[in-house]
C-alpha cells in the first residue's frame, strides 16, 4: 500500500498543445509499470511530473498516502523517496564516479561506505576515481544507476534507461530493475522496447492522445 | 465579464471628456507667467510641468503596484495577478516614456541643457530601464509560467531597488543641485492658486487615462490566456482545430 | 540531512569542479586586468596626474562590476551539462542550498578579482588612499550585493535564448544604488587625502557605506527568499 501511485485528472500543456489530458491511473507495486507510446505522446513529460521536476496545470497525484495538487510543491519527505534515471545522467564530467556519488550520498543521507560496493557490483571498480567525462555512455549510465541504488528510493522512475547500452550492461540493468520491483518498490519505466518489457513481465500502459487507453495488459 | 467592460467603457468616457477639459484649463485657465531668468516656471514652456509631473507620479504608483501584484502572483500562483502586474508594468512604462520625453524638452528651454542629471529624472530613467528589462523578458523569454515568474521576480526586487535608487540619487544630487529639490516645492506652494488647482486636476486626468489604459492591457492579457484555454478545451473535446 | 549538511555537500562538489577546471576564475581575472589597461588608455592623460582622482573611482567600480557580472553570469553553466541542476534540485530539501553554494562560489571569485584589481589600480594610477580599511569595506559590500543579485538571475536565465544580453539588462538596474554608493564612497575616500575636505568627507563616506549595508541586508535576504519561488517551474 505504501508505494502506490494514483493519478487523477492530470493535465499538462505546452503552449497550445495539450500533452496530458485528464490522465487517470492507479498503479500498485509488485510489477514493473511500463508506459509506452509514440514519440511526443507525453511519456517523458509524465515521468518528469511524477518526479516532481515539472509542474502540471490540473489534477492530483497520490504517492502512498500523500496527495498533491498542481499548486502544491512536493515536500522533501516525499522527494527523497523519488528516484529518477533518464536520458541525462546528472553526472558532472569533471568529477570522478566516486565523487559524483559522494555528493548524492551526502544529499540523501546515505552511508558513503556503500559507494564502493555498489560501483564494484556494476563493474566499475577499476574506474572509481577516473573523471566521468572520460567514460563511455554505458559506463555513465551505470554511474547513474549506482546513484539510484544508493538512494534506495521507494518510487523508481526510469526514462528509456537502456538506450545506447551494450548488451551486457543492458541485461544487468534489466535484472536490477526486476529486483527493485520484486523488493516492493514502485517501478515506472518508459520504454520503446517491447521485448524488454515482456522479459520483465511488465504491465503495459499505452499513452495515446494524452490518456491511457488500456487498463493494463502483459504483452 | 460585462462588469469589467462597463467599468472600462466608463473610464474611457471620463478620460475622453477629462483630457480636452484639462487641456483647456492648462492653456487658458492657468496663468502664463512672464518669462524670467530666475525660475523655470516661466513662459508657455512651463505648461509642460502639468504633463510631466503628473505622469511621473502616476508612473511610480503603477510600477510599485506592479511589484506588489507580482509578489502576490509568486506566492499565490493565480494567473489573474500576473495579468494585472503585466498591465501595470506596461502602463507604467508608457508613462515613463512620456516623462522622459517631456523632461528634456522642458529642461532645454528652461535651463539650456537637455539633461542635467537632476535626481528625480535620474530615478525615472533608471526605473524605466529596469522595466524595459521586464518587458524584454516577457517579450523574448516566452509565455510559460517560468518566464512569467522570472519577470515577476524582477518586478518584486524592483520595489526595494526603486526605494534605494531614490535615496542614492537624492544623496548624490544633493551635492550637484542643492537648489532644485527644495526650491521646487516652495515655488509650487507659493505660486498662484490657479496653477495649483490645474496641477491637481492634471494628476487626476492622467490617472484616469492611465487606469483606462491599464484596464485595456489587463483585458488583453487575460484574453490571450483565455484563448489558450479555448485551444485546450477544444483538444479535450477532440474537436479538430 | 540538514540544510548545513546539504550545503556542505554541494559546496564541496562545486569547489572540486572549479579547482579542476578553473576557467571561470582565470577568464574573470584576465578580463579585469585587461579592462584596467583599456580604461587607463581611455582616461589617462600623460603628465596630468592631478586628474586621476576624478576618474579612478568610477573606473575601478566599472571594472569590478563588469568582471563580476562576467563571472557570476556563468556560475550555473556547469549545471547545464547532463541536466545536473535538475538532479540537484530533486536532491535538496531546500532549493536555497543550491543558490547559496553558487553565491559563495561567486563571492570567492569576485573577491579574488578584487584582490587583483585594487593593487592594479594603485600601481597604474597611484592615487592617495588615506582610509584603506574603508575602501576595502566599500568594495566588499559592493561585491556582496553584486554576487547575490547576479547569482539569482544567472540561475534563472541559463536556458533562455538571449541570455548574454538579457542578463546584464536585468541585473544592472537593480544594483545601481550599490554601484553609485560605491563610486561616491571611493571618490570621497580619495578626496579626504586633501586635508581641506578630510573631516566633512568622513561623515559622508559613512553615509554611503550605511546605504550599501542597508541594500545588502535587504537584497541578501530578499534574493535568498525568492529563489525557490522562481525556480519552481523551471521544468
Amino acid at each position: 500500500m505504501t508505494n502506490v501511485i494514483h493519478i487523477q485528472g492530470l493535465v499538462r500543456a505546452f503552449g497550445r498543445q495539450r500533452v496530458l489530458r485528464k490522465l487517470e491511473a492507479i498503479w500498485e507495486p509488485g510489477t514493473v509499470h511500463a508506459v509506452v507510446g509514440v514519440n511526443g505522446s507525453g511519456k517523458s513529460t509524465l515521468l518528469k511530473i511524477l518526479a516532481g521536476s515539472l509542474g502540471f496545470e490540473a489534477g492530483r497525484i497520490r504517492y502512498g498516502s500523500d496527495e498533491f495538487g498542481h499548486s502544491d510543491s512536493l515536500p522533501w519527505k516525499l522527494r527523497q523517496r523519488l528516484g529518477f534515471l533518464g536520458h541525462k545522467s546528472f553526472t558532472y564530467p569533471d568529477l570522478s564516479a566516486r565523487e559524483n556519488l559522494e555528493l548524492y550520498a551526502d544529499l540523501y543521507g546515505r552511508d558513503r561506505g556503500m559507494i564502493l560496493p555498489i560501483l564494484t557490483e556494476l563493474g566499475l571498480e577499476d574506474v572509481v576515481d577516473r573523471a566521468v567525462g572520460t567514460f563511455s555512455r554505458g559506463m555513465i549510465q551505470r554511474v547513474a544507476l549506482a546513484r539510484l541504488e544508493l538512494q534506495q528510493a521507494d518510487f523508481v522512475l526510469l526514462d528509456e534507461p537502456t538506450t545506447g547500452l551494450d548488451e551486457e550492461t543492458r541485461l544487468n540493468l534489466l535484472s536490477r530493475i526486476r529486483g527493485m520491483s520484486e523488493a516492493g518498490r514502485m517501478v515506472v519505466m518508459v520504454s520503446h522496447h517491447l521485448e524488454e518489457l515482456s522479459a520483465l513481465n511488465a504491465t503495459v500502459h499505452r499513452l495515446e492522445q494524452g490518456r491511457f487507453y488500456n487498463g493494463g495488459e502483459t504483452p | 465579464m460585462s462588469r469589467a467592460h462597463t467599468v472600462h467603457i466608463t473610464l474611457l468616457g471620463i478620460a475622453t471628456v477629462a483630457i480636452p477639459m484639462a487641456l483647456v484649463m492648462v492653456f487658458f485657465y492657468a496663468p502664463t507667467l512672464p518669462v524670467s531668468n530666475t525660475s523655470e516656471m516661466n513662459g508657455v514652456v512651463q505648461k509642460i510641468f502639468y504633463f510631466h509631473v503628473g505622469s511621473a507620479i502616476n508612473m511610480l504608483i503603477l510600477l510599485l503596484a506592479a511589484g506588489i501584484l507580482s509578489l502576490l502572483f509568486l506566492v499565490r500562483g493565480d494567473l489573474k495577478y500576473d495579468h494585472w502586474a503585466g498591465a501595470c508594468a506596461d502602463t507604467g512604462t508608457l508613462l515613463g516614456m512620456m516623462v522622459l520625453c517631456s523632461g528634456p524638452l522642458w529642461a532645454k528651454k528652461a535651463w539650456g541643457t537637455w539633461w542635467n542629471f537632476e535626481p528625480r529624472l535620474m530615478l525615472v530613467l533608471l526605473v524605466f530601464l529596469m522595466y524595459l528589462g521586464y518587458a524584454a523578458m516577457r517579450r523574448f523569454g516566452g509565455n510559460d509560467m517560468f518566464t512569467r515568474k522570472l519577470a515577476a521576480g524582477i518586478s518584486v526586487l524592483g520595489i526595494p531597488a526603486i526605494i534605494f535608487i531614490r535615496i542614492a540619487v537624492n544623496l548624490w544630487g544633493r551635492k550637484l543641485h542643492p537648489e532644485n529639490l527644495t526650491s521646487d516645492k516652495s515655488q509650487f506652494t507659493s505660486s498662484a492658486p490657479e496653477i495649483q488647482t490645474v496641477f491637481y486636476i492634471s494628476i487626476l486626468t492622467i490617472l484616469v487615462f492611465s487606469l483606462a489604459i491599464l484596464l485595456l492591457r489587463k483585458r488583453i492579457r487575460s484574453a490571450e490566456d483565455s484563448l489558450e484555454s479555448c485551444w485546450h478545451a477544444a483538444q479535450d473535446a477532440d474537436i479538430d482545430v | 540531512m540538514t540544510f548545513g549538511h546539504q550545503l556542505k555537500a554541494v559546496l564541496i562538489k562545486d569547489l572540486r569542479i572549479e579547482v579542476r577546471n578553473p576557467g571561470i576564475l582565470y577568464t574573470m581575472l584576465l578580463f579585469a586586468a585587461l579592462q584596467v589597461v583599456i580604461f587607463g588608455f581611455a582616461f589617462y592623460v600623460m603628465n596630468d596626474e592631478s586628474n586621476a582622482e576624478a576618474y579612478v573611482p568610477g573606473l575601478m567600480w566599472i571594472v569590478i562590476l563588469f568582471s563580476s557580472t562576467l563571472g557570476t553570469g556563468r556560475i550555473f553553466d556547469r549545471e547545464q551539462q547532463n541536466d545536473c541542476l535538475a538532479g540537484l534540485m530533486m536532491g535538496c530539501a531546500d532549493l536555497r542550498v543550491v543558490y547559496l553554494s553558487k553565491v559563495i562560489l561567486a563571492l570567492g571569485f569576485s573577491l579574488a578579482m578584487v584582490t587583483l584589481v585594487i593593487p592594479l589600480v594603485i600601481v597604474f594610477f597611484d592615487p592617495e588612499i588615506p582610509h584603506m580599511g574603508l575602501l576595502i569595506l566599500a568594495v566588499f559590500l559592493g561585491v556582496l550585493g553584486f554576487c547575490f543579485v547576479g547569482t539569482l538571475f544567472a540561475g534563472l536565465v541559463t536556458r533562455l535564448a538571449f541570455r548574454e544580453v538579457l542578463y546584464p539588462l536585468i541585473v544592472f538596474p537593480l544594483i545601481v544604488p550599490l554601484f553609485l554608493a560605491g563610486v561616491e564612497a571611493t571618490s570621497l575616500i580619495f578626496l579626504s587625502a586633501d586635508t581641506r575636505y578630510a573631516d566633512n568627507a568622513l561623515a559622508d563616506i559613512w553615509t554611503w557605506l550605511r546605504l550599501m549595508l542597508a541594500f545588502d541586508l535587504v537584497f541578501v535576504f530578499g534574493t535568498s527568499w525568492i529563489f525557490p519561488y522562481l525556480m519552481r517551474d523551471r521544468g
